[in-house]
């Protein structure tokens, strides 16, 4: 068990500093949260440490020893493990297949040792893809724990897993560090790093903005330090009005990968947000693409009292509108330019037109402009290309396009993924005031905070069905049973019991 | 202006890959025991060196901007179409025939008109196979350039052949519908015109009409484009078909501004080498005027190095692939694109 220390380490990306200067200690046996928005530099800063990229100075010593890694070979020989955000196992293969892929001489008697630690000794002969998410993660825990890691990088682990599992990961997780593991938690949640870390560094823009022991922290000074700024407290979403705006009745759908709709039946008022929680791939994209009218459905779309045309440009017209999830390859086009990218879906409109057949490149770019000015998006020009504005400016590029476009209903999954801080503050409160003149919204999200902070009334989505209606101060732990699929909370929450 | 930064960088690289690949072109011809400067001098004067020189460049770079245009075009909807050769065959079919029906010199549009249409067509076949039964278009425009060899391999052996018999080829069309030739003494003909204006049509359908933003939606990410509500069936068969159309056109121009007639051996190749001008051209309509006559002038130039020095003429094919490489090399991301 040795202190690994961080001194001095950079990065650049072309004129981005990734990371600019980082010193940081990781004593042994100890929890270190690492804190910050999106593009902070975190992942990058974990990667130097897991040896796949290699900084432009600096050097990570280890126990007084200066490490030279070359790749992540040499980092995994030196103690260090990492455990990706999104999986790195290969489905169709057993965990103990997982565990020994790369492995030149497998030895079983340290399998069964750590799986044992991890609980996981009766599923090494499961096949990872009939695992549930969280235990998937905790095969990728078991990989580097077989591989004798004393310093374990967890990348955002709580993104894809329920408030159940969530528990269970910080219970292994204290676990682990009483048996002498150094754990880097790296989250972009408040709450998670205050309730789990020992001690919790803040980094923003490439530095080390401060670094705190558990008990000094607040979440004020802590969201304070990740922004640069105190943020304004938000303000609260206007009761809707009375008028149903959307009505949707026993709606069916299959589904390519995720799970179908099994007969969901929903109204939202004029105005009204209305949330729609779960874990991903219970059905929320099928929702939300049978909602827009991407994809054919059984039962019942109506707005404003008559039925919703099928497909997706009919449905636009009658003013549904979308934000997909996957902001990168559904929402927007990387390659095309910010002003192209504003008029996608809308472009045959006559408004982006002269002559009848030309596009009018002025009134596009001008759009672009309003809609960049209205929602702060930084970027270097309205010509230049989508690739070129951080996820957190992207995302509001999309949902500045979609609001403008003067929606009644707007479907939204995980508006905020992988946004800043500021970001989120402005997509939300954009999502109010478009409320509280008349917008109705489907948020269909998996930050359960951000459910509960908007939503006038939420569900939850499960294996395809919808609970009842939930008021959004309804018990946290009633929420994450629905999540989970527990029988029982179902049985008095499902609709029609 | 961020546009013309970036076409400068896309120029600069353009450029650097033929500078490479005429580099390494050298390179062969040293080893090939050529002196290599003298050797590209020769080349540069068979393919500039005077008025026929310049002319005959010109020539050869009428189909292959024609058939690098359709290329561009289905590349930058995200089909990959290798089949320009054979659209180019069908569409010269076309015009041969049409030529032996119409007679009057108002009928060149009628005949370059149905050498689009059946180049189209041709193409269509493949975008149908692609969206109706998801055959990939790499496969099939390339198995379809074979039927459409042979198939005019067969014609003029047979059906088509001239009414002499006595080579496979066909009779010549009508005298009335060769395209005039506007630098005397030259051969250079008016299809020039028709490709240079077939490349300003494609850029302004491509950049600066919806459906050109669609096909192009299409072609960065078909995901975006679906959730969006294009229809990216009708956007595929739309996008192939003006492909395929301009490669007939190519097939149309070159019988009625060249060979007047059909035979085996019609094209060398342009279909193909086209493919390597649209990367030449980062796929873009305009760039593949500059990138055919690059292709022209090499073409010419190698014939020039054959007669003067003994050099074969595969040295041409060599150099033309080492630009498709450079380009590849030099050019990154955007030649990963397709």
């Amino acid at each position: 068990m040795s202190t690994w220390k961080l001194d001095d380490i950079a990065k650049r990306y072309g004129s981005v500093r990734a990371l600019d200067g980082v010193s940081l200690t990781i004593e042994p046996g100890r929890i270190h949260g690492l804190l910050g928005e999106n593009g902070a530099g975190k992942s990058t800063l974990v990667n130097i440490l897991f040896g796949a990229i290699r900084p432009d100075r600096g050097h990570i010593i280890c126990a007084g020893r200066q490490m030279r890694f070359t790749s992540s070979r040499d980092a995994i020989a030196a103690g260090v493990g990492l455990v990706h955000q999104h999986f790195h196992l290969v489905e169709s293969f057993t965990v103990r297949e997982n565990v020994w892929l790369g492995e030149t001489r497998p030895d079983e008697a340290r399998l069964w040792a750590a799986a044992n630690r991890l609980a996981l000794a009766d599923q090494l002969n499961t096949v990872v893809g009939q695992l549930p998410v969280g235990i998937r993660q905790r095969v990728e825990i078991l990989k580097a724990l077989y591989r004798r890691a004393t310093l374990l990088l967890l990348d955002e682990p709580t993104a894809a897993l329920t408030p159940p599992e969530v528990e269970m990961l910080f219970a292994l997780v204290r676990e682990l560090r009483l048996s002498g593991v150094s754990i880097v938690f790296i989250t972009h949640k408040l709450r998670e790093a205050l309730e789990l870390c020992d001690t919790i560094t803040v980094l923003r823009q490439g530095r080390v903005v401060a670094t705190y022991a558990q008990a000094a922290a607040t979440p004020d000074e802590l969201a304070a330090a990740m922004v640069g700024s105190s943020l304004a407290p938000p303000s609260v979403t206007p009761p809707p009005g009375n008028q149903i705006r959307l009505r949707v009745n026993g709606l069916t759908t299959d589904a390519d990968v995720g799970a179908s709709i099994r007969g969901v039946s929903f109204e939202v008022r004029a105005g009204e947000i209305f949330g729609v929680a779960g874990v991903d791939g219970n059905g929320q994209t099928e929702l939300a693409e049978a909602l827009v009218g991407l994809r054919p459905a059984g039962g019942q779309v109506w707005l404003d009292g008559a039925p919703a045309p099928p497909g997706r440009r009919a449905r636009m017209a009658a003013g549904l509108h979308y934000i997909p999830a996957d902001r990168c390859r559904a929402g927007l086009v990387l390659n095309l330019s910010v002003a192209e990218n504003a008029v996608l879906g809308d472009e045959v409109a006559s408004a982006w037109r002269k002559w009848g057949w030309c596009l009018d490149g002025r009134a596009i770019r001008r759009h672009a402009t309003a809609l960049a000015a209205q929602f702060a998006i930084r970027m270097p020009a309205v010509s230049a290309a989508v690739m070129a504005l951080s996820g957190g400016n992207q995302q509001k590029l999309l949902t500045a396009r979609e609001l403008a476009r003067k929606p009644r209903v707007l479907v939204a999954v995980n508006p905020t993924w992988g946004v800043d801080i500021a970001a989120v503050a402005a997509i939300h409160q954009a999502f109010r005031t478009a409320c509280s003149s008349g917008l109705s919204l489907v948020l269909i999200s998996n930050e359960l905070d951000e459910i509960l902070s908007l939503c006038h009334r939420l569900v939850v989505i499960h294996a395809g069905r919808l609970s009842q209606p939930l008021p959004p101060n309804v018990p946290l732990t009633v929420i994450g049973r629905l999540m989970a699929g527990d029988a029982h909370t179902w049985e008095h929450y499902g609709v029609g019991s | 202006m961020a546009w013309v930064a970036e076409s400068g960088r896309a120029i600069v690289s353009s450029v650097a890959a033929v500078i490479l690949a005429l580099s390494a072109g050298a390179i062969v011809l040293w080893v090939a025991g050529y002196a290599p400067l003298p050797a590209l001098w020769v080349m540069a004067q068979a393919a500039f060196g005077s008025q026929f020189a310049l002319a005959d460049t010109l020539i050869k770079a009428t189909p292959l901007a024609l058939c690098g245009v359709g290329v561009t075009l289905a590349f930058r909807s995200g089909q990959f179409n290798i089949g320009a050769e054979g659209q180019m065959l069908m569409g010269a079919l076309a015009a041969v025939i049409l030529g032996r029906l119409l007679v009057t010199g108002w009928a060149v549009v009628f005949v370059l008109l149905g050498a689009a249409i059946i180049g189209s067509l041709w193409a269509w076949l493949a975008a149908w196979l692609k969206t109706a039964r998801g055959v990939s278009e790499v496969i099939s425009t390339l198995m379809l350039n074979f039927i459409a060899f042979w198939l005019v391999s067969w014609l003029v052996h047979g059906p088509l052949q001239e009414g002499a018999k006595s080579y496979p080829q066909t009779d010549l069309v009508a005298e009335a519908l060769w395209l005039g030739r506007w630098l005397p003494p030259t051969r250079l003909h008016t299809g020039v015109f028709v490709a240079v204006g077939a490349a300003v049509v494609g850029y302004v359908w491509l950049f600066m009409t919806p459906i050109g933003l669609r096909v192009r939606v299409l072609g960065e990410s078909p995901q975006a484009a679906w959730t969006a509500g294009i229809d990216p069936v009708r956007t595929t068969w739309l996008a192939l078909a003006v492909s395929g159309a301009c490669a007939g056109l190519a097939g149309g121009v070159e019988v009625l501004g060249v060979s007047r007639r059909l035979y085996e051996q019609f094209s060398p190749g342009y279909g193909y080498m086209a493919v390597a001008v649209a990367l030449l051209a980062r796929r873009h309509p305009l760039g593949v005027l500059p990138a055919a006559v690059c292709f022209g002038a090499l073409e010419v130039g190698a014939a020039g190095l054959q007669r003067a020095v003994g050099v074969s003429a595969g040295l041409a094919s060599i150099v033309e692939a080492f630009v498709v490489l450079a380009v590849v090399v030099v050019g990154g991301r955007e030649a990963d694109a397709v």
